[in-house]
């Protein structure tokens, strides 16, 4: 079984590319998986979570990282769609956004996003963020399955 | 009926047929309110007609002769009336049926009635049995005089009530006209308003993406490049970390003037030390920021003034003098339940000259490459504490630092 993956909803390409700097420069070996949108994520979600054969079960993430604004399926929709779907596992989602709207904000938390942040503008400030976020991604034991296999 | 033929003019458009009926343009109100006004006479002697006819002959006055209760109905359905003149004692419907019926057409219900009779007595209990101001009697022989009078009253109070009317409705018209670009013009405001945060929002991410991949060229490629590509790099950065700031205060600036801002009581000298400790930029240099307690509490909006501190302390340490360690100094006084907030530094101060159009959206008083900004931090504060019921101000000389001040209720 492999580590616990990172799943990324993100579609702009340059985020990726900062989201995906910044978790290595932290010193996170986990594999990031990356959805390009709202659908993308639910479909990982669905043969994460869902699958009816345990074996071909693909690891839930241990951190989500959840653009608001996304094509096709927006990010609070995500949101709704795990509170949903997964509510008998924990599905830690952290959402970043570049929006300031205190009402997507508001929904986000109420819809059970663990935080919002602000996406930084400077990526010495990702870095920092990322780190900040280290709870969430370096509390595998090693060789054991990740700890948000336990169900709640 | 005599029409005249209607020949299209000479140079009019060739083809198709001239409409032969336009919709008749509404009466101007002055001819509206200077026609004569209907009087309905009824009696079903045509001398007592004609007598009325002699007693009331006046050019403010327009008689329609009735001489039966139908013929009156019949005039009541194709005219508006005044006034109505009723003989009692008619043959078929008596002058009380017919102003029952009168009285139950919504139309006709509140058309003053004069009863004229022969036998007052008999018929008083009856006249009393109606309950609107608006009938009156007389009995015959009428005196001219008194129906004369009689007459003038309800012509003048008709004549009153049309006006009115008439003034009621362009009133309501204006009304209704103006309800109608207020909304449009508030739909407009809204529309723009979300254009310009769109586009803003928009503008962002391309922008932190030039900044974000020059600086990793910068961090990760640092070996690969000289000097001077370093430096260009740098410069690629600072250009669109700057226009990312402009664009953060340009959201600012519209979510604080259209954003819902209620209103609380606020412990400003938390507020204070809160931003005071954290705001990066007012660790510039080692200023000196010393906040003069006790502060009162003020009525505003704690998201909104935490803008305004932030804006007024950032630049309170960010004009001063080359070399020279910013000191800021801020208190408060108290007076006719309103609070005034000072803020005094030791920076370049402002001339005078400057001072009024200081808090205008993209005003720099000084060149960019000496002090950073985007000239949109002052209009934020002043809409801010506009919006907030307050006002701002300022007292600087050049040379020698500024005091600005906000002022909000308790």
């Amino acid at each position: 079984m492999s580590a616990a993956p990172i799943l990324l909803v993100e579609d702009d390409e340059n985020d990726v590319f900062f989201f995906e700097r910044a978790l290595k420069r932290a010193g996170c070996t986990h594999p990031v998986h990356v959805a390009r949108d709202g659908e993308e994520a639910i479909a990982y979600f669905t043969k994460a979570g869902a699958a009816a054969d345990r074996a071909s079960r693909l690891p839930l993430p241990c951190l989500t990282l959840l653009d608001l604004d996304l094509p096709r399926m927006a990010g609070l929709e995500v949101l709704e769609w795990i509170r949903e779907h997964m509510a008998d596992l924990t599905v830690p989602v952290i959402v970043l956004t570049a929006s300031t709207s205190k009402r997507a904000m508001r929904e986000a938390y109420r819809l059970g996003a663990k935080s919002c942040l602000l996406k930084p503008s400077h990526p010495d400030e990702l870095v920092k963020l990322v780190q900040a976020l280290k709870g969430y991604w370096s509390t595998e034991e090693p060789g054991g399955l990740p700890n948000n296999f336990r169900e709640r | 009926m005599n029409s005249d033929t209607v020949s299209a003019p000479a140079n009019g458009p060739p083809s198709g047929p001239q409409p032969q009926h336009r919709p008749a343009a509404p009466a101007p109100v002055s001819a509206l309110l200077a026609s004569p006004i209907n009087i309905l006479i009824v009696d079903d002697e045509p001398k007592n007609l004609t007598v009325l006819e002699t007693v009331l002959d006046d050019p403010g006055y327009r008689l329609v002769r009735a001489e039966s209760a139908d013929q009156a109905l019949l005039a009541l359905v194709v005219e508006e009336f005044a006034l109505l003149i009723l003989d009692i004692r008619m043959p078929g419907m008596t002058g009380f049926e017919l102003a029952q019926m009168i009285k139950e057409r919504k139309k006709t219900a509140r058309v003053p009635i004069i009863f004229l009779t022969a036998y007052y007595n008999e018929d008083q209990h009856v006249l009393e049995g109606y309950d609107s101001g608006a009938v009156d009697y007389l009995h015959k022989p009428v005196n001219p005089a008194i129906l004369r009078s009689k007459v003038s009253v309800f012509a003048e109070l008709h004549r009153k009530s049309r006006e009115c009317g008439l003034a009621n409705r362009a009133l309501l018209a204006e009304v209704i006209e103006r309800r109608r670009a207020e909304a449009q013009l508030r739909e407009l405001v809204e529309e723009l308003e979300a254009f310009s945060y769109t586009i803003a929002h928009d503008l962002r991410a391309p922008l932190r993406a030039m900044l974000g991949f020059s600086s990793v060229l910068i961090a990760d490629h640092t070996a690969q490049l000289d000097d001077s590509a370093r430096e260009y790099l740098r410069r690629i950065a600072a250009s669109a970390g700057r226009m990312d700031l402009l664009i953060v205060d340009v959201l600012n600036y519209t979510k604080v003037a259209r954003g819902e801002l209620e209103l609380r009581s606020v412990d400003v000298e938390r507020l204070l030390h809160d931003v005071i400790a954290t705001y990066p930029a007012l660790d510039h240099a080692g200023a000196g920021i010393s906040v003069e307690g006790p502060l009162p509490r003020v009525l505003a909006n704690e998201a909104a003034l935490t803008q305004v501190f932030s804006n007024l302390l950032e630049n309170a340490v960010k004009f001063v003098a080359p070399g020279v360690r910013p000191r800021v100094r801020v208190w408060g006084a108290e007076a006719g339940g309103r609070v005034r907030l000072w803020f005094e530094d030791n920076g370049i101060g402002i001339p005078k000259d400057a001072q009024a159009r200081l808090f205008n959206m993209f005003v720099r008083m000084n060149r960019a490459e000496r002090y950073e900004g985007t000239g949109i931090g002052l209009a934020i504060v002043r809409k801010a504490v506009e919006r907030m019921g307050g006002t701002v101000g300022l007292e600087s000389e050049e040379g020698k630092g500024s005091r600005f001040w906000v002022e909000l209720e308790k």
